[in-house]
């Protein structure tokens, strides 16, 4: 039976292999490309400041899109140091939905896209991008989560995000190699509100929660928990199909339990393992909710106020996602930043996010 | 409420807000999650900073160090010597069993050295979780005037040359026993731009009476909209005037 177009689940796909990694990262074939690139986008500058003495910063803003039942997808590519694969990133991005292709206008008919980028001014002096921070646990790839570190690019930003009254705010990080998930891609926070006496006693009995039988660590036993205590919750379901999204692209739709066996073409995202690491989780205000998403739970009205996702969902209602790198190899951070993205922007034009 | 104590370190051409390092500590042994704390922004009185600046700052810098706690943390390991003690008992209490023909007391004996002591021993070495939240989560920003940093402050002011000024700084701090400000100028002094301080070390803040205003989000950067009258440049902030706008040729054509 043949089904309408529309009726077609979406995909996006935006891979960057390595020479096209080469081609964004070279400052003068890029400022080529960018003339065309920038075509179909409405521009505005949002602000211009320093990160340190002569290091001149310009925070733009990219629109496309129309806006449908999808809503306002913010995307916030301005962490407190310009990563490489941050700005890498938000040109791939540019460029893939400058590219004419019928999926893109089925998803642009559908959400608004707002891409707020980062990047150093031509003449600027750059700071040296390092790791935002090298604690060995989950809660060093959370400091690089946070909002611009420039108070005056903060102030640009949220009243950027204000006026825009987004529907889904995005933030990408480069959260460098951590020692605890550097092995894997990356993963994605999203705050969430359960209100402070039962966050405090589910993040304190987590762990008990994550033992099968004779008190072992067990993933499975953990993710069926949180699936039949929290059915109900409206996240739960986007979670899971950001997960199914994240960790295997177009290639599986149907959600998995838990990651027995990272198959080809899967992304590996980051899941606990061990009990350790679920105790780093809980003193960080994470929840496992599905393998590469956690529910930010650190303040009981719904997660960090200090990363762009926090706020988002405090001030403005919106849906939050903080999406962090954490692999070894930064294309291989720059490919999870372009595949969270990919996922959120499916989520949202599908309806998971409403 | 913990109390958390930031520094304002003066250098040339503005602040570097750090963290002191007793603060790291104790905000390494704090979860995050639930966490309460009142930063006390130590700054000298000259107004530099602002202070929606130094908040901003203060609570980017109490975040950081939350997140990359390490609580003490007890985790099960299965020990050579422990499990083979243990081994050895359940053996023993295996041979009781049988050997006790049912005789109740050995038979009892058996039992507890077969499954209920290493039960116990299991369930021992499990760490408690830990108790949850009692506070309101919440980051606080207080100003405090140093007299220390003030004297730092004079010190950058005075000297025209950066690394003039950062190694007169440095004696200065290491007199009056301010380990940060002192291991800071040192950083500085082998490479005198804040562009290459580590995330670790601090946020660098501009000074107020220098800082470039933002452009921020205005009409004015759109090429479209039309000049307005309170654009006219008599008009326009003294501060602004400074900021050196590119000048379009005007013998190019336009796109």
């Amino acid at each position: 039976m043949m089904r309408a177009v529309t009726d077609k689940p979406l995909t996006l796909r935006i891979p960057l292999h390595a020479d096209a990694y080469a081609v964004l990262a070279n400052e003068t074939r890029w400022r080529g490309e960018f003339a065309t690139v920038r075509l179909p986008y409405e521009t505005r500058v949002l602000a211009e400041s320093q990160l340190a003495p002569g290091a001149w910063v310009r925070l733009t803003a990219f629109t496309i899109g129309s806006g449908g039942e999808g809503g306002v997808i913010w995307i916030d590519l301005a962490s407190p140091r310009p990563a490489p694969t941050e700005i890498i990133a938000g040109r791939a991005l540019l460029r893939a939905f400058a590219a004419d292709s019928s999926e893109r206008r089925r998803i642009l008919s559908r959400v608004l896209l707002h891409f707020v980028l980062l990047e150093y001014t031509e003449d600027a002096e750059r700071t040296t991008w390092r790791a935002p921070a090298l604690g060995d646990d989950i809660g060093g790839a959370l400091v690089g989560g946070s909002i611009s570190s420039s108070p005056t690019l903060w102030r640009a930003l949220r009243s950027d995000m204000e006026q825009s009254r987004p529907s889904v705010v995005v933030g990408l990080r480069d959260a460098g190699g951590v020692p605890l998930a550097g092995r894997h891609d990356g993963l994605v926070t999203m705050p969430v509100a359960l209100g402070g006496l039962k966050t405090g006693h589910l993040l304190a009995s987590l762990e008990s929660r994550w033992r099968g039988s004779l008190g072992r660590f067990s993933t499975l036993r953990g993710y069926r928990w949180f699936a039949d205590h929290f059915a109900a919750t409206p996240e739960l379901s986007t979670s899971r199909f950001l997960s199914s999204l994240l960790r295997f692209g177009e290639y599986r739709t149907r959600h998995r339990e838990v990651p027995d066996r990272l198959a080809e073409l899967e992304l590996p995202v980051y899941y606990p393992s061990t009990s350790s690491e679920l105790r780093s989780l809980a003193s960080a205000g994470l929840l496992p909710a599905a393998p590469g998403v956690f529910w930010d739970v650190s303040r009981p009205y719904g997660g960090d106020p200090l990363t762009a996702a926090g706020h988002a969902h405090r001030h403005l209602g919106a849906f939050g996602l903080t999406a962090l790198a954490t692999a070894d190899d930064p294309t291989r951070r720059t490919n999870f930043l372009l595949a969270a993205t990919a996922a959120a922007i499916v989520a949202a034009a599908s309806g998971e996010m409403a | 409420m913990r109390g958390a104590t930031c520094l304002g370190i003066p250098v040339v051409d503005g602040t570097v807000l750090t963290t002191t390092y007793a603060t790291r500590r104790l905000l390494g042994a704090t979860p995050f999650a639930g966490a309460a704390v009142t930063v006390h922004a130590a700054v000298a009185a000259d107004g530099l900073v602002t202070s929606d600046d130094l908040d901003h700052a203060c609570r980017l810098q109490a975040r950081r160090f939350l997140l990359q706690s390490h609580p003490p943390t007890r985790t099960w390991r299965p020990r050579p010597a422990g499990l083979l003690w243990s081994a050895s008992g359940m053996l023993l209490g295996l041979a009781l069993v049988i050997a006790s023909l049912g005789f109740w007391l050995p038979s009892l004996a058996g039992v507890w050295l077969l499954a209920l002591r290493p039960w116990m021993l299991v369930r021992a070495d499990r760490p408690l979780p830990p108790p949850p939240p009692t506070e309101t989560p919440s980051l606080t920003v207080r100003r405090v005037t140093h007299q220390g940093i003030a004297s730092l402050r004079e010190v950058i002011a005075r000297n025209l040359e950066d690394n003039l000024a950062y190694a007169e700084a440095y004696e200065v701090s290491t007199r009056l026993g301010i380990r940060e400000a002192a291991d800071l100028y040192t950083r500085l002094l082998q490479d005198p731009r804040p562009a290459a301080l580590g995330p670790d070390e601090g946020v660098w803040l501009p000074d107020a009476t220098r800082q470039r205003e933002a452009l921020t989000a205005d009409p004015l950067l759109d090429e479209e909209v039309p000049a307005r009258p309170e654009d006219d440049p008599d008009t326009i902030k003294p501060e602004i005037l400074d900021a050196d706008f590119d000048v379009p040729d005007e013998s190019e054509p336009d796109e």
